[in-house]
């Protein structure tokens, strides 16, 4: 496993994995993935019950590739604008961005698990991270979630997976001391 | 342990190389006009493939190109000039420029009821009966045509 500062210039703020045997980073893939059209008509026409379930309303295959196009370009650049001002001003700090996995989680322990969701109010768009600070975040990967929970689906389930592993290997690489177990210890 | 040296101990691990993701954000941004319509082509064309149940090796044989350039195509992210979109629609016997005019439109309106839907949830299902009188007013637009 690798990690990758996704924005060069910035110093700290956004990283990536990039796993064993993948081309891209973890960050790379997700916006690769979601710009491409083939992938996602693929995606939605396998996930077709999910997706016509309800949880959603009713959308075609076709509008829901748009709108997935339409958002990952705009999540794209604000994830860039976030880590550009955030810098500067606490405001715009991507903590802002990112949520608590858990969603009955209201306090931040340290190697907190993260999700970002779509620009929409009911957006099926997710980045998922490890938070180490308030602007300083490891993305692991992401998914396009169509269901209530991450246990209903394969796909859900090793980006759960993943999140586990990559907070392993930050643990590993000793990027914790004493004080910052005793907050893991609390998770 | 501080942030500035948790951030220092990141780096040190950190790939030297550079992703260069911030570059392919502002090149995405900068052609995101010609990029939706690639997009919208793209999708017209699986569709109908999907329909008609032909593959993109076939599609790629009927058109005298490499499957590697149909894979291309159907992944919206090409520039596509006038004659390749002509040959596409001509292979499987759609006008793709018709897409170009009434999807991208159908689009647009669609965006702004989601923007609306966002902003007023009250205003939702009136929202939605203008969306479907003028999705049905570009639906006879296009028979007429």
């Amino acid at each position: 496993m690798k990690v990758i500062r996704i924005f060069d210039e910035i110093s700290g703020c956004v990283y990536g994995v990039q796993y064993e045997h993948e081309e891209h980073s973890a960050y790379a893939t997700l916006f690769i993935n979601w710009t491409d059209v083939e992938y996602l008509e693929e995606f939605f026409e396998s996930h077709k019950n999910d997706l016509q379930s309800g949880f959603y309303g009713t959308i075609s295959v076709e509008d829901a590739i748009m709108q997935t196009l339409d958002e990952a370009a705009q999540l794209s650049q604000r994830l860039l604008q976030f880590a550009l001002e955030g810098t500067k001003n606490p405001q715009f700090a991507l903590q802002t961005l990112f949520k608590p996995l858990n969603n009955n989680e209201y306090r931040i322990p340290f190697h907190q698990k993260t999700k970002l969701k779509g620009e929409l109010r009911k957006s099926w768009l997710r980045i998922y991270a490890i938070r180490i600070d308030a602007h300083f975040f490891v993305v692991t990967g992401g998914a396009i979630k169509l269901t209530q929970t991450m246990n209903e689906r394969e796909h859900l389930l090793k980006e759960l997976e993943k999140l586990e592993i990559v907070k392993e290997y930050l643990l590993e690489q000793n990027l914790l001391d004493k004080d910052d177990f005793e907050y893991l210890e609390l998770e | 342990m501080a942030v500035d040296k948790l951030s220092e101990k990141l780096n040190a691990i950190a790939s030297k190389e550079s992703s260069g993701w911030k570059e392919s954000a502002q090149v995405a941004a900068d052609n995101a006009a010609w990029i939706k319509k690639s997009q919208l082509i793209a999708l017209k064309v699986l569709r109908t493939l999907r329909e008609l149940g032909i593959t993109q090796k076939e599609l790629a044989e009927r058109m005298g190109i490499s499957p590697q350039h149909v894979n291309k195509l159907v992944k919206g992210k090409e520039n596509l000039t006038l004659e390749t979109i002509v040959r596409v629609g001509e292979a499987l016997g759609v006008d793709l420029f018709e897409v170009l005019i009434v999807k991208q439109a159908i689009h647009t309106q669609k965006q702004i009821i989601i923007s609306f839907e966002e902003s007023f949830d009250d205003e939702a299902p009136m929202v939605e009966m203008i969306y479907n009188a003028q999705k049905d007013k570009y639906a006879s637009f296009k028979t007429a045509g």
